[in-house]
């Protein structure tokens, strides 16, 4: 008989505010690639945040059926499944889902391993919050405290991106946005408006910068925008010692030392808005009763 | 000495000349932009802080074909035979070469005089183009000296600068060798394998298109005739350009930036797009290159953590081009040690530490109590000598990574420094050790 499992599916848009090629790592404006920091913007950190404070969110268009671009990820579907019964778990859904401890795609200009074949370094997911909130870490090697630069390529490829490839049918599937050119134009459109309407000196520079950058992205698409369309796709153990699973209720019987399974891709990059959509499934046992 | 044999030397010569200007070049532009203001600088609106940050991309982007350049005369050194000439000319360089008209080629910080500099370096052997024109009306109608300055200067510089370097010492001669000489067999005698190409340069999994820039730089290569002058084409092309409507060529990028940075001087007359980086930075120690002692035209650095940074830089650079020497002379093996050596020397060593330490020494004063700041001085006093053993050149490089790691770290350390400059440097230093794993032991672990 199989275990019984929960899967908790997550998806939306994270902050990314990632240097790129070829400006070094540690970048903190931005100058030779194509993401920048503009005036009164916190310096680029390569890090990852599902659950963007507002400093670093730009303004920009809303999408789909938001006001606003939607910011942040979360829970849009959890299940278990009990001897191939599959039973909807409504209390998880909408709830917020982040990486904790300012995780970064740890690659360092092709340093420790090659484009595109990176792992997200420290990997620690969390779903919910509060009491009935589920979180573990996934180190790359257990009891190793080893940092990630001094690991040898080959472990940190098993926590690292299959590398990186175009699929435009997942990002528009996923997001709705098949055409990124087009998704550009409609940006640039939106950041004239904008442009006509504030009135703040510093943050009409900001957004003329953006214009211009935009421009400059439209006029070589097959780099800023061709990203747009680049996924990186990872699936692993997440088997931390320190599990978090809720104190009460049913989810109270998941299997806190058995090895988790995320899986997830990540891509659909916005290098005017520094984001980038992500939709994953994190997979937990519950523990065997008897 | 048979006349092929005397052309062919003159030829060398020219090539390896013309291999010592573009790296100078290089230098000179990599030295300017590490200069250029970015944001949190003093004195800048942020309008004007955008503009430099744009100007800063194209100076590096320059700089990057002037590397560019260099492996190209590599290239045409290889295809006779020849080894890549890699020397490091003493800064301030003074060019003393009959029948061209070069400017002495220095370190200075951007302004609109080491512009001018630039502008004249790049001029096209024909007068006339339209960024010229624009350009030479933009400074008619200013009321700035240094804009008349550059007028003049542009009025009386001959155009016998380094594109009639590459046409008449270069080109001229391998059509007389090749075609009145009938001998192109016998110039052309390296092999295909010994050439470096983008895909060698930037090797990685899947393979880039051979024939694609990457970076603003393709890396051409030279086999015969044909390919050799179509290279020198393509150096020149991309320095003085093709005509009108060619508005990527240095001189029309630089031209461009000139004329923006003459409209902002002409409305804020105090703005200043750089920090005030001394001129031809140097330092002392007491086993120095001699030369430093007797040039001119250079600042002593004395601010002790300065120095230190310059020191790392130098010894950085220096470091790059060995590895970039044996990487060169053993093209042609495609072996497991040449592309332990590329896999450092291209990526992480140029973009992990060089161009970051570049931008960190002007952080730092020049001199206790000073408002001037220090620059990278290119400073390579021990050469660039060939470390013959593959396998013992793998270990030698490491050991010198380590050796910078330990500097590096130790600076990261230093209390006269700001915290966030001090995570910079710690950044580094745990790169130049990871750099150094991956040459030797990590090769077994599958870094790239």
């Amino acid at each position: 008989m199989s275990r019984s499992t929960l899967t908790i599916r997550y998806r939306g848009w994270a902050i990314v505010r990632l240097p790129t090629d070829p400006d070094p790592a540690d970048e903190p404006y931005g100058v030779s690639g194509y993401t920048y920091a503009y005036a009164g913007e916190p310096p680029l950190d390569r890090i990852t945040r599902f659950r963007p404070a507002a400093q670093f969110i730009r303004p920009g268009p809303g999408y789909g059926e938001h006001e606003r671009w939607p910011w942040g990820v979360e829970v849009f579907d959890a299940f278990t499944l009990a001897n191939g019964q599959k039973t909807t778990v409504t209390e998880l859904i909408g709830e917020p889902v982040d990486m904790l401890d300012d995780p970064v795609l740890e690659n360092r200009n092709w340093l420790l391993t090659a484009p595109g074949w990176e792992p997200f370094v420290p990997f620690k997911l969390r779903i919910g919050a509060g009491e009935q909130r589920i979180e573990r870490d996934a180190p790359i090697v257990k009891g190793d405290d080893r940092p990630a630069w001094q690991l040898p390529t080959r472990l940190l490829m098993t926590q690292a991106a299959r590398g990186v490839y175009l699929d435009r049918e997942a990002i528009g599937t996923a997001t709705g946005i098949w055409d990124a050119v087009q998704l550009y134009e409609d940006r640039r459109a939106w950041l004239e408006q904008a442009i006509a309407r504030e009135t703040d000196p510093l943050k009409r520079q900001v957004l003329c910068s953006r214009k211009r950058q935009v421009e400059t992205d439209l006029a070589n698409p097959a780099e800023a925008i061709g990203t747009h369309y680049a996924i990186e796709s990872f699936d692993f153990p997440v088997n931390g010692d320190e599990a978090v699973i809720p104190a009460s209720g049913q989810l109270s019987t998941l299997d806190r030392s058995a090895p988790w399974f995320v899986s997830f891709f990540f891509g659909c990059f916005d290098a005017d808005l520094l984001g980038a959509f992500v939709q994953g499934a994190l997979i937990i046992p519950f523990r065997n009763e008897g | 000495m048979t006349d092929f044999d005397s052309e062919r030397s003159k030829l060398i010569g020219a090539i390896q000349l013309a291999s010592e200007l573009e790296h100078a070049l290089c230098c000179a532009y990599l030295f300017c932009a590490h200069s250029m203001k970015r944001h949190g600088d003093p004195g800048t609106t942020p309008e004007q802080i955008e503009d430099v940050r744009r100007w800063r991309k194209a100076v590096l982007r320059i700089a990057r074909q002037e590397m560019e350049h260099l492996a190209i005369t590599a290239n045409l050194l290889a295809a006779t035979g020849e080894a890549a000439h890699l020397k490091l000319p003493q800064f301030p360089v003074r060019p003393g070469i009959e029948d061209l008209d070069f400017h002495h080629i220095a370190l200075n910080r951007f302004s609109p005089e080491s512009l001018g500099e630039f502008i004249l370096y790049e001029l096209p052997e024909k007068a006339g183009t339209p960024k010229e024109q624009e350009l030479r009306q933009v400074l008619t109608d200013s009321h700035l000296a240094e804009d008349k300055d550059l007028l003049r200067k542009l009025n009386t510089t001959g155009r016998t600068g380094i594109a009639a370097l590459y046409k008449q010492a270069i080109a001229e001669r391998i059509c007389v060798i090749a075609r009145s000489m009938q001998r192109e067999k016998d110039l052309f005698i390296g092999t295909p394998d010994s050439q470096v190409s983008n895909t060698l340069a930037f090797y990685t999994f899947p393979p880039i298109d051979p024939g694609a820039r990457l970076y603003d730089v393709r890396i051409e290569t030279v086999t015969d005739q044909d390919s050799a002058l179509a290279a020198v084409e393509a150096i020149r092309r991309e320095g003085e350009g093709g005509g009108a409507g060619d508005d990527t060529s240095h001189f029309a990028v630089l031209s461009q930036i000139y004329i923006e940075l003459s409209r902002h001087r002409c409305r804020d007359g105090d703005f200043e797009p750089s920090r005030r980086v001394v001129s031809n930075p140097i330092y002392l120690t007491r086993f120095h290159d001699l030369r430093v002692l007797g040039a001119t035209d250079q600042f002593v650095v004395t601010y002790e953590p300065a120095i230190e940074a310059m020191r790392i830089y130098d010894a950085a650079y220096e470091l790059l081009l060995r590895m970039l020497t044996r990487f060169f002379a053993t093209a042609n093996t495609r072996d497991r040690q040449l592309l332990a050596v590329q896999s450092v020397a291209f990526f992480p060593l140029m973009t992990l530490v060089l161009r970051p330490l570049g931008d960190m020494i002007t952080d730092l004063p020049a001199a206790d109590d000073l408002d001037e700041r220090a620059g990278a001085s290119f400073n390579c006093g021990r050469g660039v000598d060939f470390v013959p053993d593959s396998d013992l050149a793998l270990r030698v490089f490491a050991s010198e990574l380590r050796a910078l790691h330990e500097r590096t770290r130790r600076l990261a350390c230093s209390q006269d420094l700001e915290e966030s400059m001090r995570e910079r440097f710690e950044f580094m230093a745990e790169n130049l050790w990871r750099m150094a794993y991956n040459l030797t032991e990590g090769r077994q672990d599958g870094a790239t």
